[in-house]
């Protein structure tokens, strides 16, 4: 049987069925209905247009009652004189080419809303390419932080096959990059290392490591989406899968007490949070075009090493004001395994960790924090030195790095130096803190709870 | 082919005034149509005015063929063609699995319908899914619940009517409600699908573009929002009432987190009689989780830290439960955030409670801190100042309470304060390692209409007016029944109160005991054996009588403020609750019932004022006679008088009084045995007056009664047992030498011994009901002399089992009768023995009662019975 392709139907009405079934035109299917209900009921369809009823004289409020009833309250109901059934075809003709004028009257209306359009994406076109200009003249920026969860010293060890999963809490849309801090993956080395993000939609979106050389050097390495997160606001979490041979350091941010934000996987504590940037692309710029492996070479051959305060000798005070007559100290604190270095309200203090083996050394990082609540704001820096270069009465100052400024209660940082001498063995590692303000040295607790060492040479675990 | 293709979903579009953005509605519709989970597109047409509505339907239908299906009707609102969609998609297509209702101005995201297919094939014991709140227009991303929460549902709607919902449940006949034409159908049809069983869950992926504008219906709605959740609440009832909010709120949002001892012992709860244990470092992560993402997480609302052996001692005692309801109270109607409690011994032998302690210098035994307050002193203060918490007196504004028991107290010395607790508990919480998630965002949806996890303990408190609410869940099989009394101190109404308490638990009902003022709980053990716990409202204005008066007598001026709402929440979880005498309590009777609550009002005496003037309790019950579903009246006389007065017939019952201390039939007979022939004996009279030395009680006619007996009968043992309680003569009254003041008699062993050693009772009271001293003399074969007032009669009948006589000059006639038994020894043994048999018990006297109650009150639920489908982890987590 095949199926009626014909689209507009009438319902006729026995009495008057006779009367006009030579009058229909074939284009349209006629259904006899009876209002006594002794026939096929009038029903809304899938697929079918009812234009109008034809019924007997008088019947016309009855059925037209009777069609609201039925969700066809659009449907228009024509009395038909069997005397005199050519007046139903004007009626049916005035009906439809009432919707015939309709239509094209609507098809005008369309054009027209087509061209409205059309200019008001060609006028935004426009000014989004004015936009972009003046963006350009701006510096091209392209990229914007979206999420910054600090390194806080934590580490943990994935070997074998791991996975790690952490939720993001970012929308997905316009996600474009990526940082780890892997503080001792070296660069330019397949780890077996791979990353996703998975949208709430269940589609995982790969990302790449981006070879920049300069994330390597203070432990963060970038990884790319080919392209920003497209599509409707939506959560999202990072994926990450090792399936290396050795053994990858992943730093960990803050602990988080919301399970829900728990870095779920091998290894992992029950509150560990990934250390973790998140970068949203500006405006559907895609970033970057291509990877760049500008430094690759000049690293080549770089060890990198995550070292605790535990695993290193204990520090010494090493150097305070002439004319500090507050409290300072240099201590390591075995519950937290940090070094603190508390600072004179006279000056900054500094700290020593002697006799470290860091076969030539090339950069030191190191994870400070602001340890105390109410902590005035202070300055940090590391540096480091051959082992014994630097006497009591050396200017120390020669060799630390740039100083960290102004850190905050609570706040963490990372504080670089590379060294300004060379140091094939040995080195003395310095870390100073002073006073942001001229303010009492209260409960201004330096902390520095780890160290990142790039080294030429690789370093060995008994050294540490 | 995989399972999620199969899936058949159809989209439901009501279409009223939005002729062109139904264009991008349906076109967001066929973009997913081909990827064939969504199959069909039934759009109705609700009477739009637009004709060109009807024009674009037309173009549609001849675009999409029968894959859409347009009906046009009257208007008949939002929910009548929401209904029409739906049961039209059900007629057409039987192999429907789910439909997704989408508003003619929203949109389908894309992806939608691989989506939907992917989420009815996935978790298949999710009901309906709805989507995350997406707007564009305003732009807005807002929180949802990632499970359909039923506490939660009671406060905001938690899911949009734009949801995929199964067949399972259009095919239960959930339908929107179609009277609702001013918005929140969506809310309630969600409450009748979980009403239900059925449970929902987001979606959380996107599913639809919400178009938000400033003015919607939705935003008049909110205007409305008043009357449209009145209608909400009368609508379901089975959820908004105490008892289910209550049990919600305690599967999955603890109240309390109870810190005791040095070693912050944790247990977690909202009932205290089930607790789930937890530990210190788990409360921490809570907290700190809760002050990261409040929207996400659940602390406990209040933090009680207690010495060991507190918590002991008031679980046994039975007062935990309103220890913590009055911590909770006091921190929420003062402005501190901690409240200091203080446990001691009572010298008295009662129980004792008294507020507005300040802060003394002495170290608190608990320390109730709202985790409002608690947040405030993390982000206020400092490690110097928490430190300094165990200093005396705290260095915060607070007050205190005490409450006294007659047992002997935890011993504790050298244990550590509920201060030196805090302190410990609030520096750890300083130094948390979690404390730095707490500069971090957590979430990039803003919250919008979610309910934040503090709130959870307000929620209970909406079916009660505001009121704090019992933390008491149900028990199963029982139905709870709430004496209410407004001073408990061994008088006749606390004896019936008591006796009718046995009774009925003896009958499987738990009972609870409401003193609603701060006077202390004067009882027997055997008095308050049959509670399960014992309660105080301390408010003392509620015995103030300086309110309005009805008939002469004088209301409280109590009820000011949130002291009505508090005692609904303190009732609120009862089936039944007998007012004995609570004026305050008629003042939240009625709202008590409509809440569904049993109201009986229990009255037990015509008071008489000098002049002779009738008033007291029944006058008072008879201006809340709407308010209860029965009266109970401790005499047929009573009972006369409270219909005489206006108190419909059916809703009387006469719980006639029994003796007020319970004695075995064994017991009774052995009596009967050893009280003998007083014949034969021939010793001096023993005449006892028993009762309160009250100016009611006629204290100057029996000063009188005994001179005239020593002048007659000197060697007559002339007795008086009993203590000045409400109002004494005002003067010094004299009594013969031989009168023996025994003071108050305590305890059944006492009182049966005084009985068995006295021969005739006398009570001269100018009015009573129906004396319990007269039906305990009788039990023990004591032949007494009343004076005519109240129901003695009901008890004495004059000449065979005692002598009744007239108020005029009932001392002279008492005296006679006195003398006349005196020299009649066979009569007074009749009398006794006549009397002694006639005692009724309470039992026979709560017949009537007990078999009202079992035929009003619904079969008690199971505990199984109606939860909810979905339970949540919070407490698994923290166990």
């Amino acid at each position: 049987m095949t199926m009626d392709s014909r689209r507009f139907g009438l319902f006729v009405d026995p009495d008057i069925a006779g009367a006009c079934q030579h009058l229909l035109p074939p284009a349209l299917i006629a259904v006899p209905v009876s209002s006594e209900g002794n026939s096929v009921e009038p029903a809304p369809a899938p697929g079918r247009a009812w234009l109008a009823a034809l019924v007997g004289p008088a019947k016309g409020s009855v059925w037209r009652a009777r069609l609201n009833e039925r969700g066809m309250a659009n449907v228009a109901v024509i009395e038909v004189d069997p005397a005199r059934p050519e007046h139903m075809c004007q009626e049916l003709l005035t009906l439809l080419t009432t919707r015939l004028d309709t239509y094209e009257q609507e098809m005008g209306e369309t054009r027209l809303a087509s061209a409205t359009l059309r200019r008001e994406n060609h006028s935004d076109k426009t000014r989004f390419r004015e936009i972009e200009s003046f963006l350009y003249s701006l510096g091209n920026p392209q990229i914007a932080r979206s999420l910054s969860w600090e390194p806080s010293g934590a580490i943990r060890r994935l070997s074998g096959e791991a996975t790690i999963v952490q939720n993001i809490p970012l929308n997905a849309v316009s996600i474009t990059a990526l940082d780890l801090w892997l503080p001792e993956m070296p660069r330019n080395r397949d780890l077996g290392l791979s990353l996703s993000i998975i949208d709430a939609a269940g589609t995982a979106h790969e990302l790449t490591e981006a070879y920049t050389g300069e994330e390597t050097r203070g432990g963060w390495v970038r990884f790319l989406l080919d392209a920003p997160l497209k599509g409707d606001a939506r959560n999202c979490s990072l994926v990450l899968r090792f399936t290396g041979n050795g053994t990858l350091a992943v730093g960990m941010g803050p602990r988080t007490p919301d399970r829900s934000f728990a870095a779920r996987g091998d290894g992992m504590e029950e509150d560990d949070a990934l250390a973790l940037r998140v970068w949203k692309a500006i405006a559907g710029a895609t970033l970057p075009e291509e990877p760049l492996a500008l430094l690759a070479s000049s690293n080549t051959g770089s060890h990198a090493r995550f070292l605790s305060p535990a695993s290193l000798p204990a520090p010494q005070l090493f150097a305070k004001p002439a004319s500090a007559s507050d409290y300072v100290t240099a201590d390591y604190w075995e519950n937290e395994d940090v070094v603190m270095v508390h600072p004179s309200r006279s000056g900054a203090v500094c700290a020593v960790i002697r006799d470290v083996p860091l076969p030539r050394l090339s950069h030191i990082s190191a994870i400070v924090t602001v340890g105390h609540p109410q902590a005035p704001n202070l300055n940090m820096a590391v540096g480091v030195a051959p082992a014994g270069s630097i006497g009591r009465d050396g200017l120390w100052q020669t060799c630390m790095g740039p100083w960290v400024h102004g850190l905050p209660a609570l706040g963490w940082a990372q504080a670089h130096c590379v060294p300004t001498s060379r140091i094939n063995g040995r080195a003395d590692i310095f870390l100073a803190v002073s006073l942001a303000q001229d303010v009492p040295n209260d409960l201004s607790w330096g902390l520095f709870r780890g160290f990142r060492v790039v080294t030429a040479d690789l370093l060995d675990d008994a050294d540490t | 082919m995989t399972k999620a293709s199969l899936q058949h979903v159809t989209v439901v579009i009501p279409a009223k005034g939005h002729p062109v953005l139904l264009d991008d509605a349906i076109g967001s519709v066929e973009r997913e149509l081909e990827g064939g989970v969504i199959r069909r597109l039934i759009v109705i047409d609700d009477g739009c005015q637009f004709a060109e509505t009807r024009h674009a339907l037309s173009a549609w239908q001849a675009l999409l063929g029968d894959r859409l299906m347009v009906l046009h009707t009257k208007n008949g609102g939002l929910s009548r063609a929401r209904n029409l969609g739906i049961e039209t998609a059900l007629r057409v297509d039987p192999d429907l699995d789910a439909i997704f209702l989408l508003d003619a101005d929203n949109m389908l995201a894309d992806g939608a319908g691989p989506a939907m297919g992917q989420l009815l094939s996935t978790f298949q014991d999710a009901d309906w899914f709805y989507p995350e709140f997406d707007f564009f227009g305003q732009n807005g991303h807002y929180i949802t619940e990632e499970h359909f929460d039923l506490l939660l549902q009671a406060e905001a709607n938690q899911c949009d009517a734009g949801s995929l919902i199964r067949r399972r449940v259009l095919d239960a006949g959930i339908r929107f409600d179609e009277t609702m034409r001013q918005g929140y159908e969506d809310w309630d049809f969600w409450l009748q699908a979980a009403q239900q069983g059925f449970s929902g869950r987001s979606a959380r992926r996107p599913l639809m573009q919400y178009r938000k504008r400033p003015v919607s219906m939705l935003s008049h709605s909110h205007e409305m929002d008043g009357d449209l959740r009145r209608y909400l609440r009368r609508k379901h009832a089975w959820l908004f009432n105490l008892p289910r909010l209550v049990a919600l709120e305690a599967e999955s949002y603890p109240r309390f987190a109870l810190v005791e001892g040095e070693s912050r012992k944790v247990s977690l709860c909202v009932d205290p009689s089930v607790q789930a244990p937890s530990d210190w470092r788990g409360l921490e992560r809570m907290i700190m989780a809760h002050m990261a993402d409040p929207h996400a997480n659940h602390a406990p609302a209040y933090l009680v830290f207690l010495r060991d052996g507190i918590a002991a001692h008031l679980a046994d005692a039975k007062l935990m439960h309103t220890f913590l309801w009055n911590c909770e109270r006091r921190v929420e109607r003062s402005t501190n955030d901690m409240e200091l409690f203080f446990l001691e011994r009572s010298d008295s032998g009662a129980f004792e409670l008294q507020t507005e302690c300040g802060n003394p210098l002495r170290a608190a035994d608990a320390i109730c801190l709202s985790l409002a307050g608690l947040q405030r002193l993390l982000r206020d203060r400092d490690e110097d100042w928490m430190r300094d918490l165990d200093r005396l007196p705290l260095p915060c504004d607070t007050d205190s309470w005490v409450l006294r028991t007659p047992t002997r107290l935890p011993q504790g010395a050298g244990a550590a304060t509920a201060a030196e607790i805090m302190r410990s508990g609030l520096l750890s919480l300083a130094r948390s390692p979690w404390r730095s998630a707490l500069t971090q965002e957590w979430s990039w949806r803003s919250p919008g209409g979610a309910v934040s996890r503090d709130r959870t303990v307000q929620i209970p408190r909406g079916a009660v007016g505001g009121g704090i609410a019992l933390p008491l869940l149900k028990s199963a099989g029982q139905h709870d029944i709430g004496f209410v009394l407004p001073i408990f101190s061994i008088g006749g109404v606390e004896k019936v109160a008591a006796s009718l308490a046995r009774d009925l638990q003896q009958d499987g009902y738990r009972l609870h005991l409401f003193v609603v003022s701060d006077r202390p709980i004067q009882a027997e053990d055997w008095a308050l054996a049959p509670f399960a716990s014992v309660h105080w409202l301390p408010d003392a204005n509620a015995l103030d009588w300086s309110g309005e008066e009805y008939l002469g007598t004088a209301e409280p001026n109590w009820g000011s403020g949130m002291q009505g709402a508090d005692l609904m929440g303190l009732l609120g979880s009862m089936d039944v609750v007998i007012n004995a005498h609570s004026a305050a309590l008629h003042k939240v009777a009625d709202s008590l019932r409509r809440k569904g609550v049993v109201m009986i009002d229990h009255e037990h005496l015509l008071e008489s004022s000098t002049y002779g003037r009738g008033y007291g309790p029944p006058h008072l019950a008879l201006a809340y006679e709407h308010a209860y579903d029965l009266f109970l009246t401790c005499s047929d006389a009573l009972r006369t008088w409270m219909h005489a007065n206006g108190v419909p017939q059916n809703k009387l019952i006469p719980v006639v009084n029994a003796p007020g201390y319970p004695m075995s039939a064994a017991e009774q007979r052995c009596l009967a045995a050893v009280r003998g022939n007083p014949q034969g004996r021939k010793a001096p009279l023993r005449v006892l007056f028993l009762g309160r030395l009250d100016k009611q009680k006629g204290m100057r006619r029996l000063s009188t009664i005994y001179r005239a007996l020593a002048d007659h009968l000197p060697r007559a043992e002339l007795t008086i047992a009993g203590r000045a309680v409400v109002e004494e003569e005002g003067e010094a009254l004299a009594w013969p030498a031989q009168t023996r003041f025994l003071g108050p008699v305590h305890g059944p062993a006492a009182l049966t011994q005084l009985l068995t050693q006295t021969d005739i009772l006398v009570l001269p009271s100018h009015f009573e009901g129906l004396p319990l001293s007269v039906l305990e003399a009788q039990r023990c074969g004591v032949a007494v002399v009343v004076t005519e007032t109240g129901a003695v009669r009901e008890a004495v009948e004059d000449g065979m089992t005692g002598f009744v006589v007239p108020q005029a000059e009932c001392e002279r006639t008492m005296v006679e009768r006195i003398l006349m038994l005196d020299r009649d020894r066979e009569l007074l043994a009749r009398i006794s023995t006549a009397a002694a048999e006639q005692v009724r018990t309470w039992r026979q006297s709560t017949q009537q009662l007990r078999d009202w109650l079992q035929h009003r009150l619904p079969e008690p639920t199971s505990a199984a019975e109606k939860q909810p489908r979905h339970l949540h982890m919070a407490l698994n987590e923290v166990s």
